[in-house]
């Protein structure tokens, strides 16, 4: 402990050399956190495939170097570096934001935490709160994601203490694709499932080292079949979903099979009720 | 890099069939690889047009005219790559279906198995199978399977398994019905096909699990082309021609170096061969085609002189052609500008060994104009090429294009 007329020394006293080295190193690693938020996408977006991925997943490790070499080079030359200096200072911020920016400084914190434990990166699919997106970026307060319709939500990390996270990718570039076909019952199920097989094996976009998974489930209207596949691309997930479609649908069109309806729907409920 | 040792392979080795799993590229050349990187980068964050500009020297040289590259560089002669599939379906043959009924023999695109599988069989007497329309493959057509190959007990050969297939709800039924036929008979039978059909066709429907005999044509390593490049001058005019590249003067091809040269100091660098097989895979044609594009004249010197001359003067037998560097091959790029739809193009057509535009435009979720602009896209790049009615890669491309392709993720030949 260094002491002064009696008294424990905190504080340095700053030059203004000091005062203006500490402000331009504060202005520049701000610009740069800004910077990385437009310059990392960018570049990654002239890529393709797990390159743009990695250079995704660079933004929040950039901006944790950042971080942690601006609080490095900071931190000795405003308070003198001694444990129990140390000590107090954290314990003065901890009551300090723990009083007035609570929510701010909890979000600040997940979005810490986030960097570390990475439940989401740039470029993963991910569901919180009802919201489907993929991650743009990762801000230490907030993430940004676009949704499919192109609207750009940002997110306090907070949700990350209290919402479940439903990520679809976790850092790989395929996701899984669920394709819906609804067919009156009376049908020859085998013969669907070899379809619809070849409906996602001939798909431009289907990931071919993946498997291909049919679920069939039995309804009380008609028949539930669950075509999974995966993109190869994991943007490409919607043009994939309306290709099975489009060709699922033609296929059992041709071999004259009805689909499910409402109509039937409701006779089902119906008679259940009856019953 | 200069190196004056050469290993010796006997010539007649020169071709190999060998099983898929000692099957091995040429590995690329190190500092190939770094620069490749590195432009590939440069030329994502700042695409520009590739300079064409080549220095004076270079300048000063001449394309070869085609009639005369045609001798200088012939199309190849097959003959001694149908002795080494003779050799190593040897055993096969006279084992009856003991072995298995099926042999394979993989190719890659420009790999020219089919043309030496052609030559095989009607070597041995066998029935050459054509395949049947297209049009017919996607009409659920079986007329072809039940006249061709049902009640038929000949062997026989499909050179192009690959034109069997289209990827399609209703184009799979015709190979599904082949092979079900295969299995439960058997007639012997050799299938070419082309690797990238068959790695698609083993993830969809194992076919792999039908044949015990897999062969593959080995790799031409730099070694092999430096033979396979002297031979097919050699077959075509009987004048000695030597390869200097135009930067250093060096030699191109090992044992051409003349006396007076050779007593001097080591005139020979294998880099461009290096590098030539490291490209192309060491895949037959796809080597040709560069080597053909990498050859300059010089104006001044009549290359070919008529073979009477030839005879008339021994002086004359002696011309230089000289080879650009390495680095001055103008291969084409693939740019920013190829999207989604111009990959799902290169895919489709390199699954099929070749499409229409109608069969494009229904095999692909785009319409009949969007194929065609991106087809007229790839083809003013250099990358795509049409034969007749069908498009094809490009030989010249074609490494490009399966680099592309696999760092989009999609499925890409695995051998």
């Amino acid at each position: 402990m260094i002491y002064q007329n009696g008294e424990i020394l905190f504080f340095r006293s700053l030059t203004s050399t000091e005062i203006l080295f500490i402000i331009a190193i504060l202005t520049i690693s701000w610009l740069v956190m800004k910077l990385n938020r437009y310059w990392i996408p960018f570049l990654a977006n002239k890529f393709s495939g797990k390159r743009r991925l990695y250079i995704l997943a660079l933004m929040p490790i950039l901006r944790l170097i950042i971080i942690v070499g601006v609080f490095i080079i900071i931190f000795p030359l405003i308070i003198i570096p001694t444990t129990e200096n140390l000590i107090a200072f954290l314990g003065a911020m901890g009551i300090a934001l723990g009083f007035a920016l609570k929510e701010y400084i909890s979000s600040l914190i997940a979005g810490i935490v986030t960097l570390y434990e990475m439940p989401y990166r740039p470029g993963d699919w991910i569901e919180i709160n009802g919201i489907y997106g993929e991650v743009v970026s990762i801000g230490l307060r907030s993430l940004e994601l676009r949704t499919p319709d192109d609207n750009i939500v940002r997110i306090p990390q907070l949700r990350m203490w209290d919402s479940p996270i439903f990520n679809s990718t976790s850092g790989s570039r395929e996701l899984l694709s669920v394709t819906d076909f609804y067919l009156n019952p009376k049908h020859d199920a085998t013969l669907i499932k070899r379809i619809l097989y070849d409906v996602a094996i001939t798909s431009p976009f289907l990931q071919l080292k993946k498997p291909v998974e049919i679920i069939v489930k039995e309804k009380p209207w008609g028949t539930h079949y669950k075509l999974k596949a995966y993109p190869i691309d994991a943007r490409d997930q919607f043009q994939f979903i309306s290709d099975l479609t489009v060709r699922g649908k033609k296929a059992l069109l041709d071999l004259d099979l009805e689909f499910a309806t409402v109509i039937q729907a409701i006779r089902s409920e119906q008679s259940i009720e009856n019953f | 890099m200069t190196n004056s040792k050469v290993q010796i392979i006997d010539p007649t080795q020169l071709w190999q069939f060998i099983p898929i799993n000692q099957y091995i590229k040429p590995p690329k050349p190190l500092e190939e690889t770094v620069r490749q990187g590195i432009i590939g980068v440069f030329q994502k964050l700042w695409p520009t047009k590739e300079s064409t500009d080549l220095p004076l020297t270079q300048k000063e040289l001449t394309v070869i005219p085609l009639t005369k590259l045609d001798r200088i560089v012939p199309s190849p002669d097959w003959t001694g790559a149908v002795n080494a599939l003779n050799l190593a379906l040897d055993e096969w043959v006279k084992s009856g279906a003991s072995k298995g009924n099926v042999a394979v023999v993989l190719c890659h695109p420009f790999g020219g198995t089919q043309e030496i599988l052609t030559i095989w069989g009607k070597d041995q007497c066998w029935l050459i199978l054509d395949p049947p329309p297209r049009t017919e493959i996607l009409n659920d057509d079986l007329n072809w399977i039940e006249h061709y190959i049902k009640g038929k007990d000949t062997p026989f050969v499909l050179p192009n398994l690959e034109h069997y297939y289209l990827r399609h709800v209703k184009g799979l039924r015709l190979i599904r019905e082949l092979f079900d036929w295969l299995w439960s008979n058997s007639c012997q039978c050799v299938m070419g096909i082309d690797s990238w059909a068959w790695t698609y066709l083993k993830h969809t429907m194992k076919i792999d699990t039908y044949a015990r005999t897999i062969l593959v044509l080995k790799a031409l390593d730099y070694e092999r082309l430096n033979i396979w490049l002297k031979s097919l001058f050699r077959q075509s005019t009987r004048r000695d021609l030597f390869f200097r590249e135009t930067t250093t003067g060096k030699y191109v091809l090992s044992s051409e170096v003349p006396i007076e040269d050779a007593k001097k100091q080591p005139r020979y660098d294998n880099n461009f061969l290096k590098n030539l097989a490291g490209y192309s895979s060491g895949i037959p044609l796809v080597s040709w085609e560069i080597w053909r594009t990498s050859l300059r004249t010089d104006p001044d010197e009549e290359l070919l002189l008529k073979e009477d001359e030839l005879e008339m003067d021994p002086r004359n037998k002696r011309r230089t052609i000289w080879v650009l560097p390495w680095e001055k091959v103008e291969l084409p790029i693939i740019p920013e500008s190829v999207k989604r739809n111009e990959s799902h193009v290169f895919h489709a057509v390199l699954l099929h060994n070749g499409l229409s535009i109608e069969l494009l435009s229904q095999i692909l979720p785009i319409s009949l104009e969007e194929v065609t602009q991106s087809l007229n896209k790839l083809k003013r790049l250099g990358l795509i090429e049409n034969r007749g009615d069908n498009w094809i890669v490009s030989a010249i491309a074609y490494p490009r294009i399966r680099e592309f392709l696999n760092s989009e993720g999609y499925l890409i030949d695995d051998i």
